[in-house]
């Protein structure tokens, strides 16, 4: 009789139920998508007295759940150095807060469409006439040099796209201020960032800087979530969901709110439709 | 110990995946019975039904002929029971995909797939062509107006998330979606937010007919079909006769017989550019 009951063992082994269960199986039982968050502006930001976030990616991750009648958990804050091991661990299910995303990452981690794009822009000082009319062939040359960061991705770029131009790197531990101190006390000539970057400096410190060439972008920068690799169902149903706030107006109403220039600091995603005039 | 044995290899047995009933996916039926089964509401100009024969015309009869040649299968059409059904219908697996379905109420997608789009249709506020009332959407969300919506529609939807403070009549899901005009039109309701195509067609024989309040669309869906949630294989086929339909330009002079007023419908933008 005891023999017996090991029976039910053997079936309990061998039941499917075994089998991992997915991150979207774990979101439509349990009707909530645990968020990983990275604090940023004007993506994420904390309250440091009650430590509540608000910020783009809190709004769009909110009305996402609403829309499909879930609910969001702020799980863990992330940071660009644990980001990936932590979901791999299934801390969280979603990174909430778009991404910048590098092809290296996407053998672990699955990014979704974009929700906009930003555009990376040679910015130099207010007051340097040599590039206003010269175009981007005027900075690939030996009298000028370029500031980047080491570990930051636009360092790669501006190697690959101004080979004959020379470079002053700071460390990866410099600060957004030290970036802009250093083209403003002419220790280099240009560096490239994007509309939220000088908009960000620009509130605090005024206008000391300008952007060369705003037609023709170095790189457009895409801004996805991201899954954990292989999660396909739930990097279907985030990226129908993503269509869907686009086409409802949702991301443009939540990105005019928070973006620094209302309707210009992000470029929008192109209308996936054609409107005859 | 011999019979604890013999027991536990029987469980075993009857535990395999393999031998498991397991239930066939649309993929698999569609492939060993060469039938797509095509889940459809009646709503003209989409899909027409003669009441006298009950045989099929519209935008998607059209569509899905071409569907049947380039896939080389026999389409049956399933009538579904109303708006908002299929999720439930694609479950029992009562049709293997429906038609010109979209992410109309967003938390379908928890359940549903949607295939990539045919073509895209913009959604508007309409008012009764007499209404001399609205100028703007704005004027809309107020407690003196009344929208008229369809269970499971974006009618309701789009009422409900954007003029809260609005009254809104439903009506049932199986109802015809035509009277949601006609509502409007006898003047049951102000308000409903409808696609052009609808209302292009419903203006023919109905005066003074409907008008938009702004040429600004409340929200644009984008038109294809759905089906099951797990069934990728399905899911690759359809979205493969969908680009071979942009390809070889089977859309757009169907888009041009079903819908002639301009931008009733949008079409799918070019995935490329020509020089010119």
């Amino acid at each position: 009789m005891k023999k017996l009951l090991l029976i039910p063992l053997a079936f309990i082994m061998a039941l499917p139920a075994h089998a991992a269960e997915s991150a979207f199986d774990r979101i439509i039982d349990k009707g909530v998508i645990r968020c990983g968050y990275y604090v940023f502006p004007p993506f994420t930001y904390r309250d440091p007295n009650t430590n509540k976030l608000s910020g783009f990616s809190v709004d769009y991750m909110e009305k996402l759940a609403e829309r499909a009648a879930l609910k969001i958990e702020w799980t863990q804050e992330i940071t660009w150095a644990n980001w990936i091991p932590e979901i791999q661990a299934n801390r969280f299910d979603v990174a909430c807060t778009p991404m910048w995303p590098d092809m290296a990452q996407t053998k672990a981690v699955t990014f979704t469409e974009s929700l906009f794009f930003a555009g990376l822009y040679p910015l130099v000082r207010k007051d340097d006439t040599r590039f206003a009319k010269a175009g981007l062939d005027r900075l690939n040359q030996p009298d000028v040099t370029i500031l980047t960061q080491e570990g930051n991705m636009t360092d790669p770029l501006a190697r690959d796209i101004f080979p004959n131009a020379k470079f002053y790197t700071l460390p990866p531990t410099a600060s957004g201020g030290e970036f802009f101190q250093s083209l403003l006390s002419k220790k280099a000539d240009v560096t490239m960032t994007d509309r939220n970057g000088l908009a960000t400096y620009e509130k605090d410190n005024g206008k000391n800087f300008k952007f060369i060439a705003e037609d023709k972008p170095l790189k457009l920068q895409d801004f996805p979530l991201a899954v954990k690799r292989g999660e396909f169902e739930l990097l279907g149903f985030l990226n129908q969901s993503i269509r869907g706030l686009d086409y409802s107006g949702d991301t443009d109403r939540i990105l005019r709110k928070w973006e620094p220039e209302p309707g210009k600091t992000y470029l929008r995603v192109a209308k996936p439709y054609e409107v005859k005039k | 110990m011999k019979r604890f044995l013999l027991l536990s290899l029987v469980a075993l047995f009857f535990t395999f995946p393999a031998f498991a009933a397991e239930k066939e996916s649309a993929y698999e039926r569609v492939m060993r019975t060469n039938i797509l089964r095509v889940g459809y509401c009646v709503w003209p100009p989409y899909q027409i039904k003669d009441p006298n024969t009950g045989a099929l015309s519209g935008l998607s009869a059209d569509y899905m002929d071409v569907v049947a040649k380039l896939l080389d299968v026999k389409i049956e059409w399933v009538e579904m029971t109303g708006m908002g059904t299929q999720v439930e219908g694609l479950k029992q697996g009562m049709y293997d995909v429906v038609v010109n379905d979209g992410p109309y109420v967003f938390s379908m997608i928890k359940f549903i797939d949607f295939s990539d789009p045919l073509f895209y249709a913009p959604v508007y506020a309409y008012a009764r062509s007499d209404d001399k009332r609205f100028h703007s959407l704005k004027q809309l969300n107020a407690p003196d107006v009344t929208f008229v919506g369809l269970d499971g529609d974006l009618s309701v939807d789009l009422a409900v998330r954007f003029y809260s403070k609005a009254k809104l009549d439903t009506l049932p899901a199986a109802t015809d979606p035509g009277m949601l005009m006609t509502n409007v039109q006898t003047k049951k309701a102000d308000i409903t937010i409808i696609d052009p195509g609808s209302v292009t067609t419903f203006n023919k024989n109905n005066k003074p007919g409907l008008k938009t309040v702004s040429y600004t669309p409340i929200a644009v869906y984008p038109l294809g079909f759905s089906m099951m949630k797990d069934d990728g294989k399905l899911l690759t086929l359809i979205n493969g006769i969908v680009a071979a339909m942009h390809n070889t330009n089977a859309v757009d002079p169907l888009l041009t017989k079903w819908f002639p007023e301009k931008n009733d419908v949008y079409r799918v933008a070019k995935p490329y550019e020509v020089k010119k």
